[in-house]
């Protein structure tokens, strides 16, 4: 939109505009009518230029007085004679005032539309925005995890055929190692960046907890192939209503926390189990447990995990495991299924 | 394998395509390749192929119109490599007719058991009992026995353990279960799926903390995961 001129400058320029079309009408010695219109086209000027009704009616004014005090007799007075120029006169400053008026309204049209215009591209651009952090997300997910896909099928591929050579089975065991820890950190990254640009909305449905744990070690079968990971759902424990997959990373994280902190071969245990109206699931190890102030030893893992389950309408918290060893303990609202 | 089953691998990235296509050979199928859905369609009708692994994301033509294209024809079983947090684009894929789905970065040996999975549906005749490790279903009877004792199973519960038993490997939709289950009698909802889901569970699994034979499947509904023997 074009700014409009300043206050001071449309004052000025409204007093010099008619000023000159004054001296010009004298000094070529215009006809009354003439000068009349002329006042007319000057005032309409002012008022598309300036933008401002209250100068445009002002200008009205002056221009009606400068017409009766320069070009009706009796000259340089505001009187009027003729009743015949009070007529000219009123009919100057009514269409005067009136062409002034509708050039207010059509500009105040135009700038509603204008507004309206801007808002609609604004939202439209909010709108692409949100296309592109989608498409973006989506690539990047696709590009990142191509290559581990190609890494891991290859891996597969080297393990099948190594299988008599304990020293070349060790490296591979390392490369598919590295691999899933570097797939998990792509899977995190990409589960923040989603969460962040608002993109995993949660979908929650009733996901029964013994489901969530299978899926869980499924996930880690690097971690079930190092430590026993064993599972308890308590009868009476109900589904949990979470979005399934978010809650598969919360669970994901948790574990892959506790094989990191606990000794060689200690167990893991997974344990769900009703909690007022809720599921508590807790994921408990025997590792060093927890020092005061390091409860964010668990890093970027248990980060997600809890900004996950606070998108899920949850929380994680740690607590020291009787015994020794931290338990992850994660709440979840319940299901609650209508037959 | 006396005639080798030809698997079509449609993926736009060589890499996938070609540790894919040599992983598949080495487990005794005949591959053919595509990079994307135009060119799988050629392969499809020319090749005929007796199970169709896809990727959904491609330029040009996507996994979404090669399966729609497919299905347009032919029964023969999709199986789709999608991408994790990609869960909308996984289940589109199903209603449009795909059979399964595996997500990137998956492992081969899960790949193998999917299409073994598939391709035994599409192949084995019907039968009057089904047999899974510590499970058979007598359909005829009506009877199952799991871990050598009887399970009593009400009639719903029978008729929904026959369905994802007899379509072992295949996730199947609560719509496609009211449907089949339920006659889609009216007032029947997701939950009355789950609640009788539930029960069978906890009915036949010998250990309901640690399902082997009958899991939910996010934002689709159910799945029969063991392999018949």
């Amino acid at each position: 939109m074009k700014a409009r001129p300043s206050a001071l400058a449309v004052w000025f320029s409204m007093i010099a505009v008619i000023a000159v079309v004054t001296a010009a009408a004298k000094l070529i010695g215009l006809n009354a009518s003439t000068v009349g219109f002329a006042y007319l086209i000057a005032v309409l000027l002012i008022s598309v230029w300036g933008g401002r009704l209250l100068v445009g009616t002002v200008a009205s004014i002056i221009a009606t007085l400068s017409y009766n005090f320069f070009f009706f007799p009796p000259y340089h007075t505001l009187t009027i004679e003729e009743p015949a120029n009070w007529f000219a006169l009123a009919a100057f400053l009514v269409s005067s005032v009136t062409v002034n008026r509708l050039v207010a309204a059509a500009r105040m049209q135009a700038e509603k539309a204008e507004q309206r215009r801007a808002e609609i591209e604004a939202l439209s651009v909010v709108r692409e925005s949100e296309a592109l952090k989608t498409s973006l997300l989506r690539a990047i997910a696709h590009d990142l995890t191509t290559p581990i896909t190609a890494i891991t099928i290859r891996t597969e591929s080297l393990r099948r055929r190594a299988s008599a050579d304990a020293d070349l089975l060790e490296d591979v065991g390392a490369i598919a190692e590295e691999t899933s820890r570097l797939r998990r950190r792509i899977d995190n990254l990409l589960a923040m960046a989603r969460l962040e640009a608002g993109k995993s909305k949660p979908h929650p449905e009733p996901v029964p907890p013994a489901d969530l744990f299978r899926a869980t070690r499924e996930n880690l079968p690097l971690v079930i192939a190092a430590r026993p990971v064993s599972v308890r759902v308590d009868d009476d424990c109900p589904d949990a209503n979470v979005d399934p997959s978010l809650a598969l990373e919360i669970l994901v994280n948790l574990v892959e926390n506790a094989h990191k902190f606990s000794p060689p071969r200690a167990a893991i245990e997974l344990v769900a189990r009703k909690n007022g109206d809720g599921v508590r699931i807790e994921v408990l190890d025997r590792g060093p447990g927890m020092q005061p102030g390091i409860d964010d030893a668990g890093g970027l893992g248990l980060g997600i995990a809890r900004s996950l389950a606070a998108a899920n309408g949850g929380s994680v918290v740690l607590v020291p495991r009787e015994g020794g060893g931290t338990i992850a303990r994660v709440d979840l609202p319940a299901a609650v299924l209508k037959q | 394998m006396t005639i080798s089953n030809v698997v079509l691998i449609t993926d736009d990235d060589p890499a996938i395509r070609e540790s894919l296509s040599k992983e598949l050979r080495a487990a005794g199928y005949t591959t053919i390749v595509a990079s994307d859905g135009n060119e799988a369609q050629l392969a499809f009708s020319s090749n005929a192929p007796d199970l169709v692994l896809t990727d959904l994301a491609m330029p040009r033509s996507d996994g979404f119109d090669l399966i729609a294209s497919i299905r347009a024809t032919s029964r023969v079983p999709i199986i789709v490599l999608s991408v994790r947090g990609a869960d909308a684009d996984k289940v589109r894929a199903l209603d449009l007719g795909a059979d399964d789905f595996v997500t990137k970065p998956f492992s081969v040996t899960e790949l193998l058991a999917r299409i073994r999975a598939q391709l035994r549906r599409t192949t084995s005749a019907p039968s009057t009992s089904l047999a899974f490790p510590d499970l058979t279903i007598d359909l005829d009877r009506r009877r199952v026995v799991q871990g050598g004792r009887e399970v009593r199973l009400t009639p719903t519960e029978f008729s929904l353990l026959e369905l994802l038993a007899t379509n072992a490997g295949k996730p199947l939709f609560i719509e496609q279960i009211i449907a089949r289950v339920w006659r889609s009698a009216p007032g029947t909802t997701a939950d009355t799926v789950r609640v009788h889901m539930s029960a069978l569970r906890k009915k036949i699994e010998p250990d309901p903390s640690d399902p082997h034979y009958i899991v939910t499947e996010p934002w689709v509904g159910y799945r029969f995961i063991a392999e018949p023997e």
